[in-house]
C-alpha cells in the first residue's frame, strides 16, 4: 500500500451473485473483493462450489438466468462494468481486452467449425483484420502456443486435436486479440499431468512476453505456488484469506487455508491416508449468519456466531477470522513451498 | 465423396429391387383386376380374354420373371385403368406431387426452424409457451380433418381459394398448408429442444466469452449444431410426405398427383400402375436418403464414410 496507488486493471468490490432456483435463492457469491494490478498473476483458490468460477463468469458477463449480480461492482481500470454505459464498454472489452480459458477443452470448441474459423472469427471481430490477414495471424498464434504445422492445423476440426492441443488452441483464441487480462478457469484440470505442466509453462511464458495479467482459478495449490504472485482463498462464496503467495503459504492465518494446505498431498509424504477437512461446506441456500467455516473449524468459539470482518495481517495480506494465525490443526501443516505454517 | 455416392446408389438399387419384388407379390393379393374392370355381366370368355391381354392368365412365377425382365427396360406394362404405359402415367403425375411436397416442406422448414429457434432463446417465456402450444395443436390435428376444415373455412366459407383441383397458386395454398402443418409442428419442437440443448453447451459459453454478439453465437454456432438432428427429421418428413401424407392430402383436395393416382389404382386393382407408382416412390426415397447422407457429410466433418 506504500507505493503510489496505481489503478488496478481489474477490481472486484463486494460482489454478490444470487441464483434464483426452484429450491430458493442460492447466494453464489457473498461479498467478494479483490484487485489485480497490470502484469500481476493472481490465483483464486478454493474447493468446488466456493464461487471461483462464478466470480470469473461474473467478470466475463456470463452470469445468465437464473443467476444475477445482486450487489457490488466490477471495475475495469477504475470504470464500472455494471452501469449502463459500463455494460456497453464491457461488450467491447470481453474477448478483446479480457479473455478467458475454460476448464474443459474437449467441449469448448464448436465441433462443426475448423480451428482456423474460430481464430479468424475473433480476429476479424475484435481486430478488424481482413480474412487473409486473420488467417496469417491465426497461423502465427497457433505457432506461438506450440502447435506444429499450424497452416495445416488451421483447416482441421476440433475432433482432430487431442485435449492438450485443444487447450493450446483455446489459449491461442484467448490471446488472439492481445488481451490485458486473461482469466484461466482451471485450465489444466481436464489434462493429464505432463500436459498440465506444458500448458502452465505456456501461460507463464505468455504472461512474461505479453505483460499479461492472469487470474488463475484452481484448486491445485501446487500450481499456485509455481505460477502466481498473489492468492485469494475462497470459501462458501467469499474470500477468507488473501495475500502474496509466499505469505499465504508460509503463514496461513485462516484455519481453512491451513487445512487446505495441510490436505495437499505431497510426493515425499509417507502417510498412508490423504488428510482432509472433515465435513462439507455450508449450503449457500441458507448460509450461516456467522463465519461460514465455523461448523468445520477446529478452533471455533462463541465469537464465530458473528461474521468476522476482513482484517489486515502483519504480512500484508488480509483474513476474515476471529482467531487468525492460530495453528488450528493438531499436526503442523506444511505448505507446498516447503515453509512451516504457524 | 464420389465413391461414397456410388456405393450408396448401388445399395439403393438393391433396396428398390427388393421393394419392387415385395410389391409384385402384394399387388397380386389385393384383388383380381378382371373383376373390377369388367362389368358384372361379362362372360367367362371376356374375362379370359382380358386376363390374357395383360398376361394375368399365366402362372405367378412366369408372371414374375416376365415382370423382372420388363423391369430391366423400365417397362411396367400398361395401366389397366388408363390404357397407357404405367410409367408414363406415373411420370405425368409426378410433377404435381413434387410441387405439393416442395411447397409443403418449404413452409414447414421456413416457418418451423426460425420459430423453434426464437422459442429456444427464452425457454418457458411467453413466446416459447405459445410456440409449444401451437406445435402440440398442430401435432394433434388429424391431417384429413385439417384439410376439410380449411376447405370449409377458406374455400366454402370465405371463398378466398378454390375447394380443390390444381392449376394456380391459389389451388396450391390449402393442400400445401395441410401437408405442412404436422411437419412444421414436429420440426418446430425439435429445433426448439435442439437449440436449447446447444445453447447450454460449453462451446456456446466460450463463444460468448470471446465477445461475439448473441445473434452470431445463435446462428453461426448453436444453430449449425442444432440443425444436424433437424436435418434427419426434415428428411424423414419429406419421405413420409412422399410415401404417405400426400395420399391423404391429395385425396382430400382431389390434387391430381401420385397419391391421388395411387388411391385410384388401388380402387381399380390396377396392378401395373401400382407397381410403377411404388417403384418411383422407392427410387425417390433412395435419392432423398443419398442426398441426406451427402448433406450430413457436408455439415458435420465428424461423420466418416460408412
Amino acid at each position: 500500500m506504500a507505493n503510489a496507488h496505481p489503478t488496478p486493471i481489474l477490481e472486484v468490490r463486494d460482489l454478490c451473485v444470487e441464483f434464483d432456483t426452484m429450491a430458493g435463492l442460492v447466494q453464489g457469491l457473498r461479498g467478494v473483493s479483490f484487485s489485480v494490478m497490470p502484469g500481476e498473476t493472481m490465483a483464486l483458490v478454493g474447493e468446488s462450489g466456493s464461487g471461483k468460477s462464478v466470480t470469473a463468469q461474473a467478470i466475463m458477463g456470463l452470469i445468465g438466468l437464473p443467476g444475477r449480480i445482486s450487489s457490488g461492482d466490477i471495475l475495469w481500470k477504475g470504470q464500472s462494468l455494471l452501469t449502463r454505459e459500463g455494460q456497453k464498454a464491457a461488450g467491447k472489452l470481453r474477448g478483446k481486452s479480457v479473455s478467458m480459458v475454460f476448464q474443459d477443452p474437449m467441449t469448448s470448441l464448436n465441433p462443426l467449425m475448423t480451428i482456423g474459423a474460430h481464430l479468424i472469427e475473433v480476429l476479424r471481430r475484435h481486430m478488424g483484420l481482413s480474412k487473409d490477414k486473420a488467417f496469417a495471424r491465426g497461423v502465427e498464434l497457433l505457432d506461438a502456443v506450440g502447435i506444429t504445422e499450424p497452416k495445416r492445423r488451421m483447416g482441421q476440426y476440433p475432433h482432430e486435436f487431442s485435449g492438450g492441443m485443444r487447450q493450446r488452441v483455446m489459449i491461442a483464441l484467448a490471446i488472439a486479440c492481445e488481451p490485458e487480462l486473461l482469466i484461466a478457469d482451471e485450465p489444466t484440470t481436464a489434462l493429464d499431468v505432463t500436459i498440465q505442466a506444458q500448458v502452465l509453462d505456456l501461460l507463464a511464458d505468455l504472461q512474461k512476453s505479453m505483460g499479461l495479467s492472469i487470474v488463475l482459478i484452481t484448486h491445485d495449490l501446487g500450481i499456485v505456488a509455481g505460477l502466481c504472485e498473489k492468492v485469494a482463498v475462497m470459501y462458501a462464496g467469499s474470500i477468507v484469506e488473501a495475500g502474496t503467495a509466499k505469505t499465504v503459504f508460509d503463514h496461513a492465518e485462516h484455519p481453512y487455508t491451513q487445512g487446505l494446505i495441510r490436505s495437499t498431498p505431497r510426493l515425499d509424504d509417507r502417510r498412508a491416508r490423504l488428510i482432509s477437512i472433515d465435513g462439507a461446506p455450508p449450503s449457500l441456500l441458507h448460509p450461516p449468519k456467522g463465519c461460514a467455516f465455523q461448523s468445520r473449524c477446529p478452533v471455533s468459539s462463541r465469537q464465530c456466531d458473528e461474521k468476522p470482518a476482513r482484517q489486515a495481517t502483519p504480512e500484508g495480506g488480509s483474513v476474515s477470522c476471529w482467531t487468525p494465525s492460530v495453528a488450528a490443526w493438531s499436526e503442523p501443516s506444511e505448505s507446498p513451498t516447503g515453509g512451516q505454517a504457524r | 465423396m464420389g465413391t461414397f455416392i456410388l456405393r450408396r446408389a448401388f445399395q439403393g438399387l438393391l433396396v428398390v429391387l427388393g421393394v419392387t419384388i415385395v410389391v409384385f407379390i402384394a399387388t397380386r393379393l389385393i384383388g383380381d383386376p378382371a373383376k373390377v374392370m369388367l362389368p358384372l355381366s361379362a362372360t367367362d370368355a371376356q374375362r379370359a380374354a382380358f386376363e390374357a391381354q395383360f398376361g394375368l392368365d399365366k402362372p405367378l412365377d412366369q408372371q414374375f420373371f416376365a415382370f423382372i425382365g420388363d423391369l430391366m427396360s423400365f417397362d411396367f406394362g400398361e395401366s389397366i385403368w388408363q390404357r397407357k404405359p404405367a410409367l408414363d402415367v406415373v411420370l405425368g403425375k409426378l410433377p404435381k406431387t413434387l410441387e405439393l411436397i416442395g411447397a409443403g416442406m418449404f413452409l414447414a422448414v421456413a416457418i418451423g426452424i426460425p420459430l423453434g429457434a426464437i422459442a429456444a432463446v427464452r425457454p418457458d417465456g411467453l413466446f416459447d409457451r405459445l410456440i409449444v402450444g401451437l406445435s402440440l395443436t398442430g401435432l394433434s390435428i388429424p391431417q384429413f380433418w385439417l384439410g376439410l376444415l380449411l376447405i370449409m373455412i377458406f374455400a366454402v366459407g370465405l371463398g378466398w381459394v378454390p375447394t380443390s383441383g390444381t392449376g394456380t397458386l391459389a389451388h396450391l395454398i390449402l393442400p400445401a398448408v395441410t401437408l405442412a402443418v404436422p411437419a412444421m409442428a414436429r420440426i418446430m419442437m425439435l429445433v426448439r429442444s435442439s437449440v436449447i440443448n446447444e445453447l447450454n453447451q460449453q462451446y456456446v459459453r466460450t463463444a460468448k466469452a470471446r465477445g461475439l454478439p448473441f445473434v452470431r453465437v445463435l446462428f453461426q454456432h448453436a444453430m449449425r449444431n442444432a440443425l444436424v438432428p433437424v436435418l434427419t427429421l426434415a428428411g424423414w418428413e419429406v419421405i413420409s410426405a412422399w410415401a404417405g401424407y400426400t395420399v391423404v392430402v391429395e385425396t382430400v383436395f382431389a390434387w391430381p398427383g401420385l397419391g391421388f393416382t395411387a388411391m385410384k389404382a388401388i380402387g381399380q386393382s390396377d396392378l401395373f400402375l401400382l407397381q410403377a407408382i411404388v417403384f418411383v416412390v422407392a427410387v425417390g426415397i433412395v435419392i432423398v436418403n443419398i442426398l441426406l447422407d451427402v448433406l450430413f457429410k457436408l455439415i458435420d466433418p465428424r461423420i466418416k464414410d460408412a
